[in-house]
């Protein structure tokens, strides 16, 4: 008797179970999704073009079976409130089987009727998107109204922006070749960071140009969660040398509304310092330039005496012109600036328009 | 005989020479022919481009050789001087020696060697009366800028008997008698009496003075050249080119990766007058259909400053909101008025390339992933794929006109519309569309010592216009359907049909929320320059919506304050700069929570100019905090917390042992203290030093050691390295030979052995070489070999 | 003919010390070429005013010449020419009588180039600072005077050279020499060295030249006297 009345009490234990297992339905939402567009979760019929963000799996006993989902979507707008009701909704009947969110509403599967409070609808549209969480419920109810199962998810935005920054390398710095400390402000929602590094040609390139062109340095590298990394450390396409400028890029990978985005920080430059470069006179001051800084501090500017100093104004990089656009070599620029500088009297005039 | 001979030099007094057969000399002035003054000879020129120098060749009366002296050649004319202690009566005789470019001569007039005899000059014997009229200005043979003529003849010491009224001033034979200003004993014209114009350069000036009879009392003459202050004229009428081509072959192997590169650019310059037409082009072994373009074609065509016109590759500036740093292929250009200018660009920002299926599913068995979508079933066989999603066409239009020319004021009004082309590829995902209106200013004041921009601009972004606008029949749907909403479908409909025209509208177009000016983006900034301090104040507002196709890495989701103090002090050898930012984000009260940006920036640098050395000490602090806790169970991994802090110190000193080396020396500690549930902690320190000698003016070399230990997310590393290398000029300083060998030791292995050759073969052709080999030991042998040429036309 | 000249150093001695008070002439000078700022006084009642090429000088009139300025002005008696350097004062006068025409010009204070035409019997020319007096004949060369000394660089021919104070401190300078004279009167004459012919060339200087430099972070122009 003992062995029956157990026996019994776990079969009744099963028993829902075992029903649920007949007719069963499954929200399975899009991982990693930190954004989403309000068109993608507006509730109407006729809507084409919404994107895929949750899968309903349905289980019936008949498989096929007609039913109708009822759902509702709670939102709550701050961590710590408390979720309230926006819309439900009920759609028609249908076959059951595994549908995706873009199939309400646009397929075979109508709703049939849709309501919201209009308030919160207009509370959200004033902020743009959902912020920070929504609740979803979907009950699938026989064809006659007999209730199946349900199941509930639930839905964070961080809603992450273009907000992300490098903070090292600093722009224009230098660094050693062997360590390239790379660090940069964090995305909430961001599933992985990415790098871009290229070299920059010269002074004239945009960095968009130095990254999008040739053989990228580092391309597009997942870093995962980190928000530093060692750049020297990371596999490369090719080799960087002293005396390189290379432009580097932080990518932020968000899913929004289903589809992967990227964020992408401004971009940063810096050089390679060390080797052959440094003789090559290119990188370190330029010894002329500086003697012309030093022999007239009060005719160069202190922007450009400070690009002198550290070496990233050199002589290649100057272009000089006289009144009717004859080109002046460099030498001949040192003459003139020598005569000056034995009777300032003769220099008239100067100015400086920076860029 | 004699008197006839006589009569004939007597007689010959033309100072205008007859006119030669020539291809390069259509006419010759000869000044005042003096005793003892220096004769000047002006000659007017064909073809000048062909030239490369004219002297003139004379002999005076008595010598049996002829002396050379050169002439300046400016514009279309040249000019030089027989120097005053040759010029001794009854005549000199001289003809001009012509060097062409292409190394041939030829002389004025035609036939020298031939035998055909040189020109005459008659030299007159001075006069008192030399004395009495005295011309001040011009000298013989002077040149004049266009606004700095003076024609001043001073009667002071003039004999009684002479008339100054009467006096005639002819000009390149024409009486300009009447734009004189008759002053008392002093005659004068100037650029603003001249009201005649005058071709060419030269200028000869005859002044005829009269006694009080009406008699011919004196004449002179004198020639001087008047040239234009801008551009001369030679250059901008002549036509002149360069150009440039290079090529270069490499070999790289990274990570036993080897690809060989390619490529060749050409450069061509060219200008005549005020027009100006370059033509660029560079190709690459790397340009591929699936990967963006990385050749470059652009032929632009510039007039001035009120012209220019760019077709293929440009890289168009807008205010910085709108369009920049971005590609535009297709056609580019402005034409600036001052009071009002316009600029435009339209083309292909993005090339389309095309995705790949990877793996097909059916129905059941679709899973639910970013990177499934729908795909053709008739020609694939299944309703579903994961694929590699491809990139669409991106078209790019924008236009930009303005009123004033920026000097002290400027105010634009720009228009942008970028769209995705979603035929271009059949494995795309979500086509975009974008519109960005937007204005911007700049006042100026006192040189732009005081300088004030503002720019704002507000956009639409359509986040998928892959179903196109909504049709009639869906905006019935939505809202018949949704009665809440209380809003009549026949409004949507005639807001669908106004904004239709500039967008797609369907539910993705967005902000939905303007209002909140989440798609306005705004800066303004001041610039003050004075009392040895430039500052900058600046303010920004960036919506977190805001997004603009021709500007792809503009910080958003940001508003705050930056400014920056740099003062110079001690003469330009003390330079201190402070610098301070707080931005925030959630603008729009979208995100979990609000973070808060923070920079602290301060350096002072000392630049001696005596022996000590040149001294810069920084010191930089970036701080990222939001609301959250950390320790939240739910929402602590969304916490940011997180405090970098950097010092660094850097010296140069140039020693003088035997030769100068110049040395440097760097110190740079950070820390990066994360208090977040990332924990991405991180600290190093970088401390290096490098010595630069220059042995001698052919040879110099270059020691350098660093030390650098840093510990990231605890993970240590840390590592030694040394290079040396040597730099050396060889045959006239046309070969280059320079060469570096660089170990590392620690955690950072490598060891590099770099060396290049540069060959100056002819002054316009050049060879360089190159070979980089880096060994990082257990890894990798990588290297980069490659030769490449320039030649200048 | 020495007699004479005295004489005539004398009375313009005499004259100088009393600045101004030469009757009104006709034109004395006349401003061929400018640089930047410069202005003048058209004769000793006339009101200071820009300069202008062809600006016609007055007996008592002043060239009065800025920072980085210059002025070229020519005498209209003998077409000598005065280059007056940045941040001078000059004043000229002149004295016609039957025997010739006198110039004198006083530098207040700057940088005179001088290029003096050899005089006609009868004429004489004087330069007169703060603390000197010298004649000339006929000569080329540059003064340069502030109020405690004047150094005189001769290129060519000869100047006579007396204190303003104490003229019985005197000396003759030949061409390829530099005086200084202080307001003592203490006389030191050399020989011209590279550095003093450096200046007098420079002085000579008159055309204007403009360089631009275009660089990755601005734009440099500038602008000097050339030859």
């Amino acid at each position: 008797m003992k062995r029956f009345s157990t026996f019994l009490f776990i079969s009744f234990l099963f028993i829902p179970f075992f029903l649920k297992a007949q007719n069963s339905i499954q929200l399975i939402t899009i991982g990693d999704l930190s954004s989403i567009d309000l068109g993608a979760i507006y509730v109407a019929n006729g809507l084409s073009g919404q994107p895929r963000f949750f899968q309903l799996i349905m289980n019936t006993q008949p498989i096929g079976r007609n039913v109708y989902l009822a759902g509702t979507i709670e939102w709550k707008e701050n961590l710590n409130s408390k979720y309230k009701q926006i819309a439900n909704f009920t759609t028609t009947v249908f076959p059951a089987r595994n549908i995706f969110s873009d199939e309400l509403g646009s397929s075979d599967i109508k709703f049939d009727k849709i309501d919201g409070d209009k308030d919160l609808v207009k509370r959200i549209a004033e902020l743009g998107k959902p912020k920070g969480a929504l609740r979803i419920k979907i009950s699938m109810f026989a064809e006659n109204g007999e209730f199946l199962d349900d199941d509930v998810q639930e839905l964070l935005f961080s809603n992450p922006s273009q907000t992300i920054s490098i903070i090292q390398p600093q722009n224009n710095s230098q660094q050693d070749l062997g360590n390239v400390v790379c660090s940069w402000t964090p995305v909430n929602g961001a599933i992985s960071y990415k790098i871009k590094a290229n070299f920059l040609e010269n002074e004239n390139q945009s960095l968009e140009e130095a990254l999008n062109s040739s053989n990228p340095i580092i391309n597009d590298y997942d870093v995962g969660n980190s928000t530093t990394v060692n750049l020297s450390e990371i596999k490369k396409n090719r080799e960087w040398k002293s005396g390189d400028k290379i432009v580097v890029l932080v990518k932020a990978i968000i899913n929004e509304s289903g589809s992967l985005q990227e964020l992408n920080s401004e971009p940063v430059v810096f050089s390679i310092t060390g080797g052959i470069e440094n003789i090559a006179g290119n990188k370190t001051p330029n010894p002329d330039l500086q003697y012309l800084a030093k022999t007239f501090p009060s005719f160069f500017p202190s922007e450009l005496i400070e690009k002198i100093n550290n070496g990233e104004l050199q002589p290649d990089q100057i272009q000089i012109y006289d009144a009717d656009g004859n080109i002046i070599s460099f030498n001949e620029l040192k003459e003139i600036l020598s005569n000056l500088e034995s009777d300032k009297s003769l220099l008239i005039n100067f100015n400086f328009q920076p860029k | 005989m004699k008197k006839i001979f006589s009569l004939l030099i007597i007689i010959t007094l033309s100072i205008d020479t007859f006119a030669q057969v020539s291809n390069y000399v259509s006419d010759v002035k000869i000044g005042n022919a003096k005793e003892r003054s220096s004769i000047a000879i002006n000659a007017e020129l064909f073809n000048v481009e062909n030239i490369s120098q004219i002297s003139i060749a004379y002999k005076p009366f008595g010598e049996t050789q002829f002396k050379n002296v050169e002439m300046l050649i400016a514009g279309n004319s040249s000019s030089g001087n027989i120097p005053a202690e040759d010029v001794i009566p009854p005549y000199i005789e001289y003809y001009l020696l012509i060097e062409l470019k292409d190394g041939s001569k030829q002389t004025y007039p035609i036939g020298i060697e031939q035998g055909v005899s040189p020109l005459q000059i008659s030299i007159a014997g001075k006069t008192s009366r030399d004395k009495e009229i005295i011309i001040l200005s011009p000298e013989e043979g002077e040149i004049f800028s266009e606004n700095e003529l003076l024609i001043s003849i001073s009667f002071v010491r003039a004999s009684e008997n002479v008339d100054i009224n009467k006096t005639k001033i002819f000009l390149n034979n024409f009486d300009i008698t009447s734009s004189a200003i008759f002053d008392q004993d002093l005659i004068t014209i100037t650029s603003n009496e001249l009201k005649e114009k005058f071709s060419g350069n030269s200028r000869l000036l005859e002044v005829q003075v009269f006694d009080k009879d009406g008699k011919l009392y004196y004449s002179t003459k004198r020639t001087f050249q008047v040239v234009s202050q801008q551009i001369a004229k030679s250059v901008e009428e002549q036509f002149k080119y360069a150009g440039s081509l290079k090529a270069e072959a490499r070999n790289e192997n990274t990570n036993s990766n080897e690809i060989f590169y390619k490529n060749i650019g050409a450069d061509f310059n060219s200008s005549y007058k005020d027009w100006k037409i370059n033509a660029n082009a560079y190709l690459t072994s790397e340009e591929k259909d699936n990967l963006q373009p990385y050749n470059r074609y652009t032929l632009s065509i510039q007039n001035g400053d009120w012209l220019s016109l760019k077709v293929g590759d440009a890289y168009p500036r807008f205010p910085n909101l709108i369009v920049d740093g971005k590609r535009v292929r297709g056609v580019t250009g402005a034409i600036n008025f001052g009071f009002f200018n316009i600029q435009t660009t339209y083309g292909e920002i993005v090339r389309s390339v095309e995705g790949r299926l990877i793996e097909k599913y059916n129905a059941d068995n679709v899973p639910l992933a970013s990177d499934v979508i729908s795909i053709n079933q008739a020609k694939y066989n299944a309703p579903f794929g994961k694929v590699n999603f491809g990139i669409y066409k991106r078209k790019l239009f924008a236009v930009r006109p303005s009123f004033g020319s920026g000097e002290n004021f400027q105010l634009g009004f720009s228009y942008l519309h970028g769209i995705d082309d979603i035929n271009s590829i059949e494995f795309g995902t979500r086509p975009k569309e974008n519109v960005v209106v937007g204005s911007d200013l700049t006042l100026a004041f006192d040189n732009k010592n005081i300088l004030f921009t503002s720019q704002a601009a507000f956009s639409l972004i359509n986040k998928d216009i892959s179903t196109g606008t909504l049709s009639d029949a869906q905006i019935d749907s939505i809202f018949t359907s949704n009665k809440d909403l209380n809003v009549d479908p026949a409004d949507v409909k005639n807001i669908r049909d106004m904004i239709d025209k500039f967008i797609t509208v369907n539910q993705y177009l967005g902000p939905w929320n303007p209002q909140k000016l989440s798609s306005l983006g705004a800066e303004t900034a001041l610039n003050l320059n004075y009392f040895n301090n430039s500052i900058r104040a600046s303010y920004i507002y960036r919506g977190n919506e805001y997004q603009s196709f021709g500007q792809s890495y503009l910080r958003t989701d940001v508003k705050g304050i930056n400014l920056v103090d740099r003062i110079r002090m001690l003469d330009n050898k003390l330079f201190i700069s402070f610098g301070y930012e707080s931005l925030q984000d959630n603008l729009q009260n979208t995100k979990l929570s609000t973070t808060n940006y923070t920079t602290l920036s301060a350096s002072v640098s000392y630049f001696p100019r005596t022996n000590f050395p040149n001294i810069t000490i920084g010191y930089n602090k970036f701080s990222n905090k939001n609301d959250l806790n950390t320790k939240d169970f739910q929402y602590g991994k969304y916490a940011i917390d997180d405090v970098t802090n950097r010092i660094f110190v850097q010296l140069s000193y140039d020693v003088y042992a035997l030769v100068k080396h110049s040395t440097s020396f760097s110190f740079t500690t950070s820390s990066r203290d994360d208090n977040s549930q990332q924990n991405s902690d991180s600290k190093f320190t970088n401390v290096s030093l490098n010595v630069n000698s220059f042995w001698n003016r052919d040879l110099s070399s270059v020691l350098g050691l660093v030390y650098n230990t840093s510990e990231i997310v605890g993970y240590p590393f840390d590592y030694f390295s040394i290079y040396v290398g040597a730099k050396y000029l060889m045959l006239e300083d046309k070969l280059t030979l320079s060469g570096t060998i660089s170990p590392s030791f620690g955690d950072f292995q490598r060891q590099s052995f770099e060396f290049v050759a540069n060959y100056l073969i002819m002054q316009n052709f050049s060879v360089a070489f190159q070979t980089r080999i880096y060994r990082l030991p257990g890894k990798s042998t990588n290297s980069v070999i490659g030769f490449s040429t320039r030649y200048n036309i | 003919m020495k007699k004479l000249f005295f004489i005539c150093l004398s009375f313009l001695l005499a004259s100088s010390l009393s600045a101004g008070n030469f009757p009104f002439g006709s034109s004395v000078a006349q401003v061929v070429k400018l640089v930047k700022d410069v202005s003048v006084k058209k004769s000793s009642e006339a009101k200071i005013e820009n300069a202008k090429i062809g600006t016609v000088i007055s007996d008592g009139g002043q060239v009065i010449t800025k920072s980085k300025s210059l002025a070229l002005i020519k005498l209209t008696k003998d077409n000598s020419l005065l280059t007056v350097r940045e941040n001078s004062i000059l004043n000229i006068y002149e004295r016609k009588d039957a025997k010739g025409i006198n110039t004198i010009t006083n530098i207040e204070k700057g940088t005179l180039n001088f290029k003096v035409q050899k005089q006609e019997v009868g004429d004489g020319f004087q330069f007169i600072t703060p603390s000197a007096v010298a004649s000339i004949r006929g000569t080329s060369g540059t003064i340069d005077s502030d109020t405690s000394e004047t150094e005189i660089l001769l290129e060519e021919g000869e100047m006579f050279v007396e204190s303003k104070n104490d003229p019985s401190k005197n000396a003759t300078l030949d061409g390829g020499k530099k005086l200084t004279i202080d307001s003592e009167g203490n006389i030191k004459i050399e020989d011209l060295n590279e550095e003093d012919q450096k200046k007098l060339n420079d002085s000579k200087k008159t055309n204007t030249r403009k360089i631009k430099i275009i660089t990755p972070f601005g734009e440099l122009e500038f602008e000097y006297l050339s030859d």
